[in-house]
């Protein structure tokens, strides 16, 4: 994987390699844009090409204005600020893709909690521990920062999920993201920047990454699982299921994920019956499928159009509860509902949430209808 | 990889890597260590801020390299009696095989381990073990330990060319004290260089020293330091900033100068700061023509008073201290008399060594 096989992302990868080209490279930078979409992926790419130990002769190549004549061959502009994947430093760097691996067996929860992640000496990747990133951390990669490249030649940090940076952490971020030692660089990965303090984003480049549109999307998918045979039905359902995200349109059971959800959904409609959020964060992602699906409903109460949905597979039983309300009604719901969903990181009580919900979609659609 | 090797020379080699290689958790690839056969072999461990390269006498019947968990091996080669065959197998194994038992140690290949700089040899400096472990003993003390500020938290070195040699200065502090050497040494610079030397590095670096005498060569590049002796190189990486202006902070003209000799004012200021708060030490020090009072008040146990003789003329001073700091800038002196240089009560003292002019201690008094 390089720069180059990023999808989708050009404007972001253009940004960077704009950056690797006049050879100004920013300190910090955020990027934003959905989960799924490519961050993580391009962050740790724009970082293997930094420190490639190949694209490096080419690098300077550039810098001198090809004064060697052997180096003609590397006139391709995307093949120059890119990385090669094969030299140990790419290979090193790759490992970041699985953190997992990077634990040692003898360490325990306390450990993981202010754990940072290398397996390349100058590539650092933080992510949160129990939805938090604490400030050992920050000062971990502080002490990281403070001594000179062990073998690259840019010291890189990657802070994934970095909404999740707790107040004491962001803050003591803030001296570092404001002035790094030389030859740093911070990237942080979030996909709700708006969570971030003002005094973060400040201090940092934003890079948007927006979503796949849909046809790109499907030959992507049919793309990478070529060998099971994917339908391109199927390819288009998950493609707009996954809003562009990649990440999410290539786990296999994000079908399986929706029918089952979708079931709960429909019983909630009807009566409490058993917990439909058993884990920490399936309260989120129900309200996440539930927004999809009352958008659907509310579109097959406008237009009546089945092309236009989402959720094309499941026409059916999306026009049997649209029929039971007012189109007024369906879009008061769904404003209600993404409101509780902004508040869920308040620790809302499960049980409170659970019967407010079962209340409102009763009242919505256990009417006589229309 | 196929090497055959001697029980205790491989126990030897291992045995010098066991603190680097243990250490980190970060990287759990760090718990390895890399041996290299090649025309001969070599054992390289790291913990990514220092890295020790060494030899390992063998004999080398296949070339390759392998990195092996460390502590296993060790654990192993104390255990077996016989002469050692390290063998490498498909897949990263590692097969250990010594009279009639063998073992197989999962390794990991070379390619994953961190990349050592290539020593730079461009810039040759010798230093004598005994000079550098000195100079090292005499300022590591008063550096940080984890000080936010983090160029604190190592040595400076700072090398000055001259016309002949070079001027090496080392400095250590915390920033209420000081420590201070300076020692000319054999080499040529081509420009005035500050490294910042990280103290965990400084201290490794003492235990090599240690053990070896003779003469040790220095070699720097931009993001590293080179120590090798004889065969074994210590790489280290440097701490990256601006070190404070040290000799902004060493007095020049202090103008009220007393010697003291230094057994009897280490065992005085140990019996005072008995008495002493526990977190402060705090002293106090009253300086008059001939002797010298210390003093320790703490309203919650009592208080301690001794007398010591000095060589003092001028006024009587004063001054408060902590009596840890004194008692580590005095120990590790050399000399028979410790020479006190006092301005006011709240100026900095010097401190200097009686027959080395190099050394030079600052602390900063505490108000009393």
């Amino acid at each position: 994987m390089a720069l180059r096989d990023i999808i989708g992302q050009e404007k972001a990868v253009e940004i960077l390699r704009g950056c690797m080209e006049r050879n100004r490279i920013g300190h910090a930078f955020v990027f934003t844009g959905d989960d799924g979409i490519g961050k993580k992926l391009t962050a740790i790419n724009f970082i293997k090409t930094l420190n490639c130990q190949n694209s490096r002769e080419a690098l300077d190549v550039m810098r001198d204005g090809l004064k060697d004549k052997n180096s003609f061959r590397i006139t391709d502009h995307a093949l120059r600020l890119d990385c090669c994947d094969q030299c140990s430093s790419c290979l090193k760097i790759n490992k970041l893709f699985y953190p997992e691996a990077l634990i040692s067996p003898g360490e325990k929860d306390d450990d993981l909690r202010s754990k940072i992640y290398l397996s390349h000496p100058d590539v650092v990747l933080a992510i949160p521990f129990n939805g938090e990133i604490r400030v050992d951390i920050t000062r971990k990669i502080e002490e990281f920062l403070s001594y000179k490249a062990f073998e690259g030649r840019w010291k890189a940090v990657i802070i994934d999920g970095a909404e999740t940076l707790n107040q004491s952490a962001a803050n003591a971020l803030l001296k570092t993201l404001e002035e790094p030692p030389e030859q740093s660089i911070l990237i942080l990965i979030s996909p709700r920047p708006e969570l971030l303090p003002k005094t973060i984003l400040s201090r940092c480049q934003r890079i948007f990454f927006s979503p796949l549109p849909i046809n790109k999307m499907s030959a992507l998918l049919e793309d990478k699982s070529d060998s099971k045979n994917l339908q391109p039905e199927t390819a288009v359902i998950l493609s707009m299921l996954s809003g562009g995200r990649p990440g999410l349109a290539l786990n296999d059971e994000l079908l399986e994920k929706r029918d089952s959800l979708f079931l709960s959904f429909q019983q909630l409609l009807e009566k409490i019956d058993e917990d439909p959020w058993e884990e920490k964060d399936s309260e989120d992602e129900w309200f996440a499928w539930v927004h999809l699906w009352l958008r659907d409903i509310a579109v097959l109460k406008a237009t009546g159009r089945t092309d236009l949905l989402i959720n094309r597979d499941r026409e059916k039983d999306l026009r049997v509860i649209s029929k039971k309300a007012e189109l007024h009604d369906i879009l008061t719901l769904s404003n209600t509902f993404s409101r509780i969903r902004d508040s869920l990181r308040f620790n809302l009580n499960k049980r409170v949430v659970l019967y407010h919900t079962h209340l409102l979609l009763k009242k919505t659609f256990g009417g006589s209808g229309a | 990889m196929k090497l055959k090797v001697e029980r205790e020379e491989l126990q030897q080699a291992l045995q010098n890597i066991q603190g680097i290689a243990e250490k980190k958790t970060t990287m759990p690839i760090l718990s390895h260590f890399l041996l290299k056969a090649d025309k001969t072999a070599s054992i390289i461990a790291t913990d990514l801020d220092i890295a020790f390269t060494g030899p390992l006498k063998a004999e080398i019947l296949e070339k390759g390299s392998l990195c092996i968990p460390a502590k296993k091996l060790f654990e192993i080669v104390r255990e077996v009696e016989d002469k050692i065959l390290l063998e490498s197998q498909e897949n990263n194994w590692l097969k250990v095989s010594s009279g009639k038992s063998t073992f197989k140690l999962m390794g990991l290949p070379e390619g994953e381990y961190p990349t050592l700089p290539q020593v730079n040899r461009s810039e040759e400096i010798k230093i004598s073990a005994k000079t550098l472990k000195t100079m090292i003993d005499k300022t590591v003390y008063a550096t940080g330990d984890s000080d936010t500020r983090y160029t604190l938290n190592g040595l400076l070195l700072h090398f000055l060319p001259k016309k002949k040699n070079i001027e090496l200065r080392v400095v250590g502090t915390v920033g209420h004290r000081l420590a201070f050497i300076a020692k000319d040494i054999i080499g040529k610079v081509a420009e005035e260089k500050k490294l910042i030397l990280p103290k965990k590095a400084a201290v490794e670096l003492k235990r090599l020293l240690d053990e070896n005498e003779g003469e040790i060569s220095i070699g720097l590049d931009k993001n590293h330091i080179f120590f090798m002796v004889e065969d074994i190189v210590l790489t280290s990486r440097l701490i990256e900033g601006t070190y404070p202006n040290y000799d902004q902070v060493i007095p020049k003209d202090n103008e009220k100068k007393a010697t003291v000799e230094k057994v009897a004012f280490t065992k005085s200021l140990r019996r005072t700061s008995i008495m002493s708060r526990e977190k402060t030490h705090a002293v106090r020090f009253d300086l008059e023509p001939g002797k010298a009072t210390l003093i320790s008040i703490n309203p919650d146990i009592g208080e301690a008073r001794e007398e010591i003789a000095v060589q003092y003329k001028g006024e009587p001073i004063s001054i408060g201290f902590n009596a840890r700091y004194l008692l580590d800038a005095i120990q590790i002196m050399d000399g028979e008399a410790v020479g006190i240089e006092v301005q006011d009560p709240l100026s900095p003292t010097l401190l200097r060594e009686i027959g080395e002019e190099g050394h030079k201690c600052v602390i900063m008094p505490m108000r009393i």
